[in-house]
């Protein structure tokens, strides 16, 4: 009992040497995905499963990188991600494909629903670049999509696609907001390739 | 003076005294229990030499009668008719037997009878006999007699055996066997050299070694053969206990396939169930690692961010 009250103390005492921290923002992405695609197609009937997504380990942390050099990847200590860019580009996917009405079904990995197709995304890039004096800034998306058909596990299609987009701001808002654009694009574009491939 | 004389009382008192009298002398010479006696007749296949009229019957060493009669039997001259009379009180049952006994150095011979089985009914007379008849066994003597008339025939067949055993065939064959022997013995002198000699003593020495290495290893065989013993017990416990696993499993694999087959059991739907809450308990692990891992890796870079925050905080575009 003393021991602990003894460690009480100290830790009372150490905590006034702490600093206070600076407020973090916290950002998430919601795209606005609108797509003509021909709706009477042969996957009318199928449903659709969108896997996890593939990504780095950097891509799977709520932290905000950035990229300051060609090689160096840093942290914005005062903005973070609401999700990580992994789970928030699969959700991202899943609701772009769902409103393009393709498909019966369009849902997650986690789904009991027996999906005909499978759809896994690989991100290769999700991004804000800065010049190396600072006076410039682009967010760079790079997805990579494989269909494959549940049954057969055989591929159906498979595509990579890229947006590049400059930075409104030259600072983590203007990257999130360019993100965001990129990332409407590039989902634009793959379900665009995804009813192509229901012809 | 009247000299009347009654006679008739006189004769009277006369009378009674000479009843009294007779009386009298029959009760002093009535027999009495003690003098009752019996009479027996004993048939001797042998001779009763030394045995006289008068000579004592004994029941267990008490004189209980004498030898009143001796006679070559009249109905079997090989025997000995001896009429006894005991007394009535001796034990006489059918399975009474007599036997002469010689009485002590001096030669005389008395019988001696010995009672039988005690429930064994009282020896009566048979029919056509005058008395009753007491068995006899043979004597002391008589015993001897035998026994060594046996021996003697023994004997004569042991010297008839052994004259047909030593005929002239045999004595040739045993003289050939000894000459065997001699040439054996003396080849056995060759054989047996010192060197010999010495080495049968090596080879016996050896052989002490070689015993008292198997009585030390007996006690180490019995060890093994105890631990070899519980050894196989354990492990007919382990096959039991596989047996009973493997018997479990069978039942259980049984049980599966009658669900499977029946319906009840259908791995793919349980499996639709699992996999994707699996699937989704795995990404979580694997988002919770990766932050872990990150936190762990800013944490060694600067330990004393636990409490203090003290970190070189690089400031990102656009941060104050």
């Amino acid at each position: 009992m003393l021991k602990i009250s003894l460690l009480f103390v100290v830790l009372f005492g150490l905590s006034a040497c702490t600093k206070t921290q600076p407020y973090i923002k916290q950002y998430k992405l919601d795209t606005y995905v609108h797509t003509n695609v021909d709706k009477q197609t042969m996957c009318k009937e199928k449903t659709l499963k969108v896997a996890h997504a593939f990504s780095s380990n950097s891509l799977m942390l709520d932290k905000m990188n950035y990229m300051s050099d060609t090689y160096q990847m840093d942290t914005f200590t005062q903005s973070q991600w609401i999700e990580t860019p992994n789970k928030a580009i699969t959700m991202q996917t899943i609701k772009a494909v769902e409103y393009a009405q393709m498909y019966k079904n369009v849902v997650g990995s986690e789904s009991r629903l027996h999906s005909d197709y499978i759809l896994e995304n690989s991100i290769e890039d999700f991004v804000q670049y800065f010049s190396k004096d600072e006076t410039e800034s682009y967010v760079k998306v790079v997805i990579v999509a494989t269909l494959i058909d549940a049954k057969t596990k055989t591929t159906l299609g498979h595509k990579r696609f890229e947006k590049i987009k400059k930075s409104s701001s030259l600072d983590a808002y203007g990257g999130v907001v360019a993100l965001n654009q990129a990332l409407t694009v590039v989902l634009e574009d793959e379900v665009k390739w995804l009813g192509e491939t229901c012809r | 003076m009247n000299n009347r004389v009654n006679y008739t009382f006189v004769g009277s008192f006369v009378l009674a005294g000479i009843i009294l009298i007779l009386s009298l002398s029959y009760w002093m010479l009535r027999p009495s229990d003690d003098t009752k006696t019996s009479q027996y007749n004993i048939y001797f296949d042998e001779s009763v030499l030394g045995l006289n009229i008068d000579a004592p019957v004994k029941y267990r060493g008490i004189k209980v009668g004498k030898v009143t009669d001796l006679k070559i039997s009249p109905n079997n001259s090989e025997q000995v008719e001896v009429h006894i009379t005991v007394l009535t009180s001796t034990p006489v049952k059918k399975s009474t037997v007599a036997r002469l006994t010689a009485q002590g150095i001096t030669g005389l011979t008395y019988i001696n009878l010995t009672l039988g089985k005690e429930n064994s009914p009282v020896l009566t007379k048979k029919e056509g006999e005058k008395y009753p008849t007491i068995k006899t066994v043979p004597s002391f003597f008589k015993n001897i007699e035998q026994s060594i008339d046996g021996l003697s025939v023994d004997l004569t067949k042991t010297l008839i055996g052994t004259q047909e055993l030593l005929n002239d065939k045999n004595q040739a064959e045993i003289a050939k066997i000894l000459q065997n022997s001699a040439s054996l013995t003396q080849r056995l002198n060759k054989l047996l050299d010192d060197k010999t000699i010495e080495h049968l003593q090596n080879a016996s020495a050896n052989l002490d070694s070689l015993t008292y290495k198997v009585d030390n290893l007996v006690p180490n065989i019995d060890g093994f053969i105890d631990k070899s013993v519980a050894w196989e017990t354990s492990i007919a416990g382990s096959f039991r206990s596989i047996r009973k696993s493997y018997v479990g499993i069978t039942a259980s694999m049984t049980e599966i396939k009658r669900a499977v087959a029946s319906g009840e059991f259908n791995i793919k739907e349980i499996s639709s169930d699992v996999v994707p809450s699996m699937n989704k308990t795995f990404l979580d692990m694997q988002e919770l690692m990766i932050k872990l891992d990150a936190t762990l890796k800013e944490y060694k870079q600067s330990p004393s961010d636990i409490f203090f925050k003290e970190a070189t905080v690089k400031k990102a575009p656009g941060e104050k």
